[in-house]
């Protein structure tokens, strides 16, 4: 089959886009699992969508082409990648119907006050335009221009005797009035152009900057993490079945799943999903479950996540697993959520020049995520936590690495950790070509 | 709901926008060439080959007329200028932003009103309880205040209209003063600028002094004190451009080069986490190590510094030699003082013994 721009299944981009941007580093060798003609497709795909973006080296070893994805995020005025939602493949009647019917729907007052029926419609076209479809087909887009699983909604349909009578959906008018009245305000273009960026589904809120002919000229976006929206459509049923408390079966390819050269085998999970946890810092998204089986909370990564699937069936016990979702995610520093969680101590003593460092202190009560502080010594502040994992703190420890007077904790073995750790640092950079 | 839809993509936008175009009575259509240079201006890079068929051949869409005349032109067979109605995906996701704490910024009172009424009835997308961000700063610019607002609203119009203000604020903590400096001064707003983690804005500016170029500042939006418009006159000479050149400047002469251990899912996480920023990778098949070169603003450069020490052994910074002066100091700074400790500590126990 010949090469198409278009695609049908945008799960089919999202695995190369992010290692293109993510890691860059890849060449087809490292695809075991698909064929040659696959990977090529996809790229070149890619490149057509982000060609401007797109780098390529040639690796040593003869490993083939490395390509990746480069982007400063903090330059650009929108998100590149909103480009691969705009690849979706389509047939010739769909885009067909969509512009006459909509001008039909639009512009024509229906034979009777319900509106039109599909054979009314089909009638119109080759009427009008000399357009032959059959009525099924007109039936067909109709329907799924109405129904709100699509998300398009463009009409409404209204039972008329016997047949159904569609009509342009008026809800939209009004907020389509108002955005033409608006149309140019640059209110509303610095609005959408903000939101589309920083917020949840930012790609919805870049189809109406097209809609409108916006654009961002005044907003940029620092420590902006623009790979979340390839993991939208995931985040987007979480999100309903969050509302819904509804079971759900998970297919994740976490990294263990991911071990090199190999064919990823997925792992599969069923349960409740509580909520998403973002970390604005790691660039990391994350869906917290209640597994039904093992009776735990497991926070599994948006990005790992292949699909989810809708069981149904509220569980009983929804709110007592939802309040107890809530105090582990309290007790916890970052993702790691346990059921009943214990909290273990850590604290750290740090020099911090009271007088001319006041801002390491403001650092220390900024991000120390409710932990407190206090002064031991001249000079010398205690910051101290109980958390759920106090491993998951370690990171941000290790940021004050040239402060750390000592760390103290319940879980001995993270301690011991940090200890090492700061020993290996301290023999890669104590040599003179370290 | 399905976010990923034709009807959003862009072979749909751009023949709304050529039909659009070609439609216009004031037009005698278009040519193929106008044809094409428009699906390449808004189309992907191979758009061109697939659509131009499809919207001028004989077994291709009916959407285009083909006038008589050499060379032959195409008009739109509609009878009106088609724009696609609003989908029930976006007025969800207006429902939701309306509501967030950070409208009131960019939205006068009386549009967020309009907006939210236009959009009554219309369950949100999301909600943000939805999302709980676990490691934001908490020191967060006061998006619900009135007074950060007005001075939000008055930056930003100015921002939009070109006009420079009086700003007087609160210089940050790092000259060590026990009570701030207070800057005032007059500025021409060039760009604003959102960080999720900070949970601020900032707003670059060009500084102006007897109204002619006196640099450039950034300032903290949540540490202005006051903002009043400036009348004097100016020179606003393309300055666009020249921030544009001075925002170009402020990119590192010399890119930091790690190497990554893939221990503890290293190369993974750091490469996540430096996703914002420009970066260039090659990876040792062998040892699973990787080499990463970021590239990053002068002004970021502690904040790199102290993010890659985060990784402790798992990155090692391989240069530029400043980069790696300023590591090393800070390695030996911490073995010094656990050095000390540990003595002390050791003092301590021998002189409970004796």
């Amino acid at each position: 089959m010949a090469f198409q721009e278009l695609i049908k299944n945008f799960d089919r981009l999202r695995d190369y886009m992010r290692d293109f941007f993510i890691y860059g580093y890849k060449t087809r060798a490292d695809y075991p699992g698909k064929s040659i003609r696959t990977y090529d497709n996809e790229r070149r795909r890619i490149e057509s969508y982000l060609g401007d973006y797109m780098c390529f080296r040639v690796q040593d070893g003869g490993r083939g082409k490395q390509v990746w994805l480069s982007m400063e995020s903090g330059l650009l005025d929108r998100n590149p990648l909103y480009q691969t939602y705009r690849c979706k493949s389509f047939t010739d009647n769909d885009i067909v119907l969509h512009f006459f019917l909509l001008e039909i729907m639009s512009g024509t007052p229906p034979p009777q006050k319900e509106g039109w029926t599909a054979g009314e419609l089909a009638d119109k076209l080759s009427e009008q335009y000399g357009l032959c479809f059959d009525v099924q087909t007109v039936r067909g887009k109709l329907r799924e221009y109405t129904a709100s699983e699509k998300g398009l909604c463009f009409f409404t349909a209204e039972r008329h005797g016997k047949s159904l009578c569609y009509r342009l959906n008026s809800e939209q008018e009004g907020l389509s009035r108002l955005l033409e009245k608006y149309h140019g305000n640059q209110e509303l273009e610095d609005f959408l152009a903000f939101f589309s960026e920083t917020a949840p589904f930012g790609v919805v809120g870049s189809y109406l900057m097209e809609r409108e002919g916006f654009s961002n000229s005044h907003i940029r976006f620092k420590h902006h993490f623009l790979s979340h929206t390839l993991d939208d459509n995931i985040l987007l049923t979480a999100i309903e079945v969050i509302a819904t408390g509804e079971l759900i079966e998970i297919t994740n390819f976490g990294r263990r799943q991911k071990q090199k050269g190999t064919v990823p085998q997925p792992v599969v999970c069923t349960g409740v999903p509580i909520t998403i946890l973002v970390s604005a810092q790691t660039g990391r998204r994350y869906l917290v479950l209640y597994g039904d089986k093992r009776k735990n909370f497991h926070s599994f990564r948006l990005d790992y996540i292949q699909s989810i699937k809708r069981l149904g069936a509220c569980p009983p016990e929804l709110e007592k697993i939802r309040q107890q979702g809530e105090e582990s995610i309290n007790a916890a520093w970052g993702s790691a959520i346990t059921w009943r969680p214990k909290r273990e101590r850590f604290s750290m003593e740090l020099f911090i020049d009271e007088k001319r460092e006041k801002y390491i202190l403001h650092r220390l009560l900024r991000e120390g995520r409710g932990g407190t502080v206090e002064q031991v010594g001249i000079n010398r502040f205690r910051y101290c936590i109980y958390v759920s994992d106090s491993n998951e703190l370690m990171e941000w420890v290790k940021t004050f690495t040239g402060r750390i007077f000592k760390a103290e904790g319940d879980n001995s073995q993270v301690v011991r950790r940090f200890y090492s750790d700061m020993e290996r640092m301290a023999k890669i950079y104590g040599g003179e070509d370290g | 709901m399905e976010l990923f839809s034709e009807v959003f993509g862009a072979y749909y936008q751009m023949t709304c926008y050529l039909l659009r175009v070609c439609g216009n009575p004031g037009r005698n259509g278009l040519s193929r060439e106008e044809i094409q240079k428009m699906a390449d201006r808004m189309g992907f890079a191979e758009t061109s080959i697939y659509l131009l068929p499809k919207l001028l051949g004989e077994d291709g869409w009916p959407f285009l007329e083909k006038l008589s005349g050499t060379p032959p032109r195409w008009k739109s067979r509609l009878h009106s200028l088609p724009k696609r109605p609003l989908t029930l995906l976006e007025r969800r996701w207006l429902s939701a932003v309306v509501s967030d704490p950070k409208a009131p910024l960019f939205l006068s009172y009386e549009l967020l009103g309009r907006l939210s009424q236009a959009l009554e009835g219309i369950a949100p997308l999301y909600q943000n309880k939805d999302f709980r961000c676990f490691d934001q700063y908490q020191d967060g610019d006061p998006y619900q205040c009135s007074a950060y607002q007005k001075n939000f609203r008055m930056v930003l119009s100015a921002l939009q209209d070109g006009n420079a203000l009086e700003i007087s604020f609160q210089a940050g903590t790092h000259d060590g003063l026990e009570n701030p400096r207070i800057h005032r001064g007059v500025y021409l707003p060039l760009q604003l600028e959102f960080s999720e983690k900070d949970d601020k804005f900032r707003v670059y500016c060009q500084r102006l002094h007897h109204g002619r170029l006196a640099g450039y500042a950034t300032i903290n939006l949540g540490r202005v004190l006051m903002v009043s418009p400036y009348y004097g006159k100016f020179e606003a000479p393309s300055e666009r451009l020249l921030f544009q050149e001075w925002m170009k400047k402020q990119q590192c002469s010399q890119p930091v080069e790690v190497d990554l251990s893939p221990e503890r899912n290293g190369v993974e996480r750091f490469l996540v986490e430096f996703s914002s920023y420009k970066k260039e990778t090659i990876l040792d098949h062998q040892t699973g190590h990787c080499k990463v070169k970021i590239w990053y603003q002068k002004s970021d450069e502690t904040e790199v510094l102290i993010r890659i020490l985060g990784f402790g052994p798992v990155a090692r910074v391989l240069g530029p030699k400043s980069f790696l002066q300023q590591v090393r100091a800070r390695v030996a700074l911490q073995a010094k003082r656990l050095e000390v400790t540990t003595q002390v500590k050791s003092k301590a126990m021998s002189s409970a013994k004796e």
